[in-house]
C-alpha cells in the first residue's frame, strides 16, 4: 500500500514536472518576412505552419500587386475593358468597394483616378489643380458596376481598387496562411495590420495606433483578437504649397483633400477589405455621420477616430480594448 | 497509518526538487524576457543582410549598402545617407530599443527585434 502511493505521487510529481517542462518547449517557431509592394513595406510575422507559409503569402501579395496596381498600364486591372469577365481577384474588392460605396453615400469611390493624377499622388510631382481643372474631372468621372459577372464601364472611366487592394491582400495572405496550418500570426501591410489566430500564449494581439501628428509615436493600443485594424490619416501622404498641406484623401463631392475635422481614423472589423475601404470612407464622412453609420449597423466595425482638435471618440465596442499611451490626447470618448 | 521516517524524508525530498524546479523556471522566465530588445536587424529586398546587438558595440561603424550608408553606434543605430530623392529615411532618426526606419525607395528596412512587451503591429 505504501510502496503504491509513493509510486502514485512520483508519477504525480513527474506529470506535473513533464507538464511545465512541455510548457517552455511546445511554442510554435516564429518566422517573419518583410517584402515591400504596393507602395509600401510589408511584414508578416507567423507563428506555426508549415515551412512554406511565408513564401506563399508573400507569393499571394506580390500577385496582388501586379494584378491591381492602377498605375501600372500593363496590369490585370489597367487591362480589363468594358464587357470583360471579371478575375476574382479584381471582383471581390470591387465589390466590398461598391457596398461600402453604397452605405456611405459615396464616401468611397473606385473611380476618382483622374483626381489623384492631376493632384500629382501617384507620380509624387505634386501640385494643385484650379478649381475648373477639378470640376471638369468631377463631372467627367464615370461608373462601374458588375453585370452577369462582367465589367460595365462607362466611356473614360478608370478603375482604382486602391482604397481597397492592401485590406484584400491582407484577407488573401492570411488564408493562405491558415491553409499552410498558421496557428497565429500578424501582418503588417503598410500600416493595415490584420491578425490571423492566436497569439501562441493565448493573450490578445496589440496593435497600436500611430500618433497622426508624430507619426513614429503612438496614441494608443488596442487589444485584439482576430481582426483587421486600418487606418487611414491625413498624415499618410501629403504635400506643402504656399504654406498649406495637402493630403491623399479625397472627397468625391469636392475633389480635393478631404476637410471632416479628422486627423485619422482606424477600423476594426472581420474583413480586412472592409476594413481598408471604410478607414478611407469614415475619415471622409466625418465623426458623426461616421459614428451615424456604426450605430445604423449596416456594416459591422468598431472605430476610434483623432479629431483635429485632439480628441478621441471611440466605439462602445472598442473601448475595454484601448490602452492610451500618449497623454497629449485626453481621455477617449465614447461613442454609445 | 504511521509514516516511517525513510518515507517522509523520501517526500520531503521530492517536494525540494519539485520547488527548485519551479524557482528555476521562474528566475529563467524573469532573466531571459527581454533578452534581444536591443538588437537591430537590417534587410534590404527583404534578405537580412546584419544582425546587430546594439548594447555590445563598443565603437562606431558604419555599414555601406546599395544606395545606403547605416551608422552604428554604441546603443543606437540610424541611416546615415541615402541617395534617395526624399531622404525621409535620414531623417527618421535614431533607434535605441524600439521602432524602425525604411527607405522605401532602396528598399532597406532597419528595424528593432520585437520583444515581449512590445506590440506586435502599428496601424497608420
Amino acid at each position: 500500500m505504501r510502496c503504491t502511493a509513493l509510486k502514485n505521487k512520483t508519477a504525480l510529481f513527474l506529470c506535473v514536472c513533464l507538464l511545465l517542462l512541455s510548457c517552455g518547449c511546445t511554442r510554435a517557431e516564429r518566422k517573419e518576412t518583410s517584402l515591400f509592394a504596393m507602395d509600401t513595406i510589408m511584414q508578416i510575422t507567423a507563428y506555426g505552419g508549415s515551412d512554406d507559409a511565408l513564401a506563399e503569402a508573400r507569393d499571394v501579395i506580390e500577385g496582388l500587386d501586379a494584378a491591381l496596381d492602377a498605375t501600372d498600364s500593363q496590369s490585370t486591372l489597367s487591362l480589363l475593358r468594358s464587357g470583360d469577365a471579371v478575375p476574382k481577384t479584381i471582383l471581390e474588392p470591387l465589390q466590398t468597394a461598391k457596398k461600402i460605396a453604397s452605405a456611405t453615400d459615396g464616401a468611397l469611390d473606385v473611380t476618382l483616378f483622374p483626381l489623384s493624377d492631376a493632384w500629382g499622388f501617384y507620380t509624387k510631382q505634386y501640385r494643385v489643380p484650379p478649381q475648373t481643372e477639378l470640376r471638369t474631372l468631377l463631372q467627367n468621372r464615370g461608373s462601374v458596376s458588375v453585370q452577369d459577372g462582367r465589367l460595365v464601364l462607362s466611356d473614360g472611366t478608370k478603375l482604382d481598387l486602391g482604397s481597397v487592394a492592401k485590406g484584400y491582400a491582407a484577407d488573401c495572405a492570411a488564408k493562405t496562411l491558415r491553409q499552410n496550418g498558421v496557428q497565429g500570426a500578424v501582418l503588417a501591410l503598410g500600416g493595415n495590420v490584420q491578425t490571423v489566430g492566436q497569439k501562441p500564449d493565448g493573450s490578445d494581439w496589440r496593435v497600436s495606433v500611430a500618433d497622426p501628428l508624430h507619426p513614429d509615436g503612438t496614441v494608443c493600443d488596442l487589444l485584439v483578437g482576430e481582426t483587421a485594424v486600418v487606418t487611414s490619416g491625413s498624415y499618410q501622404r501629403s504635400f506643402t504649397e504656399n504654406g498649406k498641406t495637402y493630403h491623399h484623401i479625397l472627397d468625391p463631392e469636392t475633389g480635393a483633400p478631404a476637410e471632416s475635422g479628422l486627423l485619422s481614423v482606424t477600423v476594426v472589423c472581420a474583413d480586412g477589405t472592409t476594413a481598408d475601404g471604410l478607414s478611407t470612407a469614415l475619415f471622409i464622412l466625418g465623426l458623426d455621420r461616421g459614428s451615424a453609420l456604426w450605430r445604423s449597423g449596416e456594416i459591422a466595425f468598431d472605430a476610434l477616430w483623432i479629431t483635429d482638435r485632439g480628441e478621441i471618440f471611440v466605439t462602445a465596442g472598442l473601448a475595454s480594448r484601448v490602452e492610451q499611451t500618449n497623454e497629449t490626447y485626453g481621455k477617449a470618448n465614447i461613442i454609445e | 497509518m504511521k509514516r516511517t521516517g525513510k518515507q517522509i524524508s523520501s517526500n520531503k525530498l521530492w517536494i525540494a526538487v519539485f520547488a527548485a524546479m519551479i524557482i528555476g523556471c521562474i528566475l529563467f522566465i524573469i532573466l531571459f524576457k527581454n533578452i534581444g530588445g536591443r538588437t537591430a536587424v537590417i534587410y534590404q529586398d527583404g534578405q537580412e543582410i546584419a544582425r546587430i546587438d546594439l548594447s555590445r558595440v563598443t565603437e562606431s561603424y558604419t555599414v555601406p549598402l546599395d544606395g545606403n550608408v547605416i551608422l552604428v553606434e554604441p546603443g543606437s543605430i540610424r541611416m546615415q545617407s541615402a541617395d534617395c530623392p526624399d531622404q525621409i529615411c535620414v531623417h527618421q532618426g535614431v533607434l535605441h530599443d524600439a521602432g524602425r526606419i525604411v527607405c522605401l525607395p532602396n528598399r532597406v528596412l532597419i528595424e528593432m527585434e520585437h520583444t515581449k512587451d512590445a506590440p506586435d503591429a502599428k496601424a497608420g
